[in-house]
Formats: C-alpha cells, structure tokens, sequence
C-alpha cells in the first residue's frame, strides 16, 4: 500500500512552489550508500514504493533500505471533462516534497557495485535527476 | 595516531565586508580557497583561509590536529572542530578549528574501520553498522585517525560493542560502553508489491463549541 499520512488537518493543502536547497535530510545517516536528488520536485507515494520494491528485487533480500523522505502532501485533481469551477478536485495522490540535495533512499549492508545497480534501478523511476553518493568524512 | 600536518593558511581581517561576511566568503571560495576561523583558548577569533586542496587532502589523510603557518613566522596547533559542506555534499563551504595544546586532553570523533570478512555474512547475516565513528578522549597529539574493528569472527547473531573495542594507548571511549558499533543480523528479507487499498487519512476536526446559554 502505496505510504500516506495516517491523520491529516486538512485533506487538500495548496500547490506551492519548491524553491531553495536542502538543508537538511542532505547527508546520509543510516546508511553506506544513497540516492541523491538534483532537482526540485514532488515524488508520488506510489513512486516511492515502486523505489522500495524494485531495490528490494535488486538486493535479493540482502541489506537494509531506508526511505528518507514521506509524502505528507496531497495532490488533487479535476477529472477529465469536467466543467470549470465547482471547487478544488479530489485528493488523486499523495507527495513527497524534495529539493535539491535531498536523500530519498539509503542503503546498508551490501557491496558498493551491488547498491550503485539498486540504486541505478531506482533513479530510472524517478522523476528527476539523480545521484549516488557516499559517506562524507567525518573528522 | 594522528600524524601532525603543517598546512599553510592566510589570516583574515576581522572586520565585517572587508575579510568577513558572506560577500567576502562567496569570493574566497570563487577563487578556490575554503574561509574557516580560529577559536578556542580564550584568545580572540582569528578568521583565516586555506586552500580547497589542503582541505582535500586533511580529509583523505583524516588528520585531526594541524599545524596551521599563518605566515609572518606564526603558526598555530589546531584540532579541526567542524566542517560545513554545500548542500550537495561535495565541498567543504567552511571549517571551524579549536586552538589546541598538545599536552591537554580533548574529546573528538574518531571513525571506525570495519575490517575482514565476517563468517555470518556466508550464513544469510547482514553487517549492520549503526554508528560510523566513536568519541574518544585522550592527549590532542595522541587521536587515532581511525578504529580498526576486526569482523573477520563474527557470526550470525553476535555484536561488537564500545567496550569490546581495542583503543590504543591513553584513549578512553566517551561514548556508552553498551552502544553497538557492529552487529550481524538476519536481513529482513524480499519485499512483496501488494495491492493498494483504498485508504485516507484521518481528518483531524476541531471539537464543537457548546453553544452558549
């Protein structure tokens, strides 16, 4: 089941606009290995899945993956021939927010050859462009 | 242990648009240099600014203590205290360092080394590693650069802790002697794709006001 919040304020919130970098959620912090964004954009819960499963396939059960980010926000949507007005459409999916710089997923305990492939698998269902990094030092 | 580097450096003015600020800044790093600064000792704050490769090269060696030459003949022993990166991760936008005396004792974070191939890995186990580095304490001239910890005995199951690690000399663990540096445990497994149900999240309403008599 695609993620989504489990208690909300408001069903429909307002679109915005993503701007600036990231300033936190940019380094990794469990893992060895990571897939960094480089755009700004939103990602839908059931991309974020997709990401989950196809890593999982990747990995073939070794290793551990951890999703940094959350769709906490939900996009609507008017159906297709459908009068102006009317009001805000219905809830169609829910989004995670990234910015440039964010890490989406993290993984543990493989190989580096192994997690560039899962994570290579993940970034070409992405909507944006992305890269793989490693651990900063740490002094 | 940590190897002791002689760096040069160029010192700053400290007055705000003329060596500090981030007008100043922006065009340091344009040209190629890193702005860090000076502290620590009760002496007053000295700006300073390094070359983008020396930083590289502190990093790759994970030199803790420098020996930082300010020209003129001056010089400073400096523990490096925190480094700020861009957004992306790929440089160093600043570095912090603390005055040091060689001789007194400081805390810093040593990272650990995972070294061999662990026997459970071949038994379906998963090398987790919850913490990458270990606080220690000890002499300013006697930080390791790294925590070797051997797996190469490690089974399914089994965990090496604070304590279990071997420190050199005149180096005490801060962190918790409990804390886990490495375990091996049974990964969770494949993920299966299941089907989406038709869900939504609760809407948090606000409690009705009891109308007023």
């Amino acid at each position: 089941m695609p993620m989504m919040p489990k208690r909300v304020k408001y069903r429909k919130t307002q679109k915005g606009r993503v701007k600036g970098n990231a300033t936190r959620g940019n380094y990794l912090a469990f893992g060895d290995y990571g897939l960094q964004v480089l755009e700004p954009g939103k990602i839908s819960a059931q991309t974020l899945e997709a990401g989950r499963i196809v890593a999982s396939q990747s990995v073939k059960g070794g290793g551990r993956l951890y999703i940094r980010v959350f769709p906490h926000k939900s996009v609507t949507a008017i159906p297709a021939e459908t009068r102006m007005g009317k009001g805000k459409g219905e809830v169609e999916f829910w989004a995670a927010v990234v910015k440039p710089g964010t890490i989406i997923y993290e993984l543990a305990g493989i190989n580096e050859d192994v997690a560039r492939r899962a994570l290579a698998r993940i970034a070409y269902k992405l909507p944006m462009a992305c890269r793989f990094v490693t651990r900063r030092p740490t002094l | 242990m940590s190897t002791i580097v002689t760096v040069a450096a160029k010192p700053r003015e400290t007055v705000k648009n003329k060596g500090t600020g981030t007008r100043v800044s922006r065009r340091l790093r344009a040209a190629g240099d890193v702005p860090a600064i000076i502290y620590g000792h009760k002496q007053a704050p000295q700006p300073i600014s390094l070359k983008s490769d020396d930083i590289a090269g502190i990093l790759k060696r994970g030199s803790h203590v420098l020996n930082l030459d300010l020209g003129n003949g001056k010089s400073e022993t400096v523990l490096v205290r925190d480094l700020q990166w861009d957004y992306l991760g790929r440089e160093v936008i600043h570095v912090d360092f603390f005055r040091a005396d060689l001789t007194e004792l400081v805390e810093s974070e040593v990272r650990i080394e995972i070294r061999g191939e662990a026997p459970g890995v071949n038994e379906g186990g998963m090398l987790d590693v919850p913490h990458h580095s270990v606080k220690v304490r000890c002499r300013a001239d006697q930080i390791p650069d790294y925590i070797r910890v051997d797996v190469s005995n490690l089974h399914l199951g089994q965990v090496i802790h604070v304590k279990e690690l071997q420190l050199p000399a005149g180096v005490a663990a801060v962190s918790g002697p409990d804390e886990i540096i490495v375990h091996l445990i049974r990964p969770a497994g494949a993920v299966e794709a299941t089907e989406p149900a038709a869900t939504e999240p609760e809407v948090i309403s606000r409690p009705e006001k009891k109308a007023e008599v």
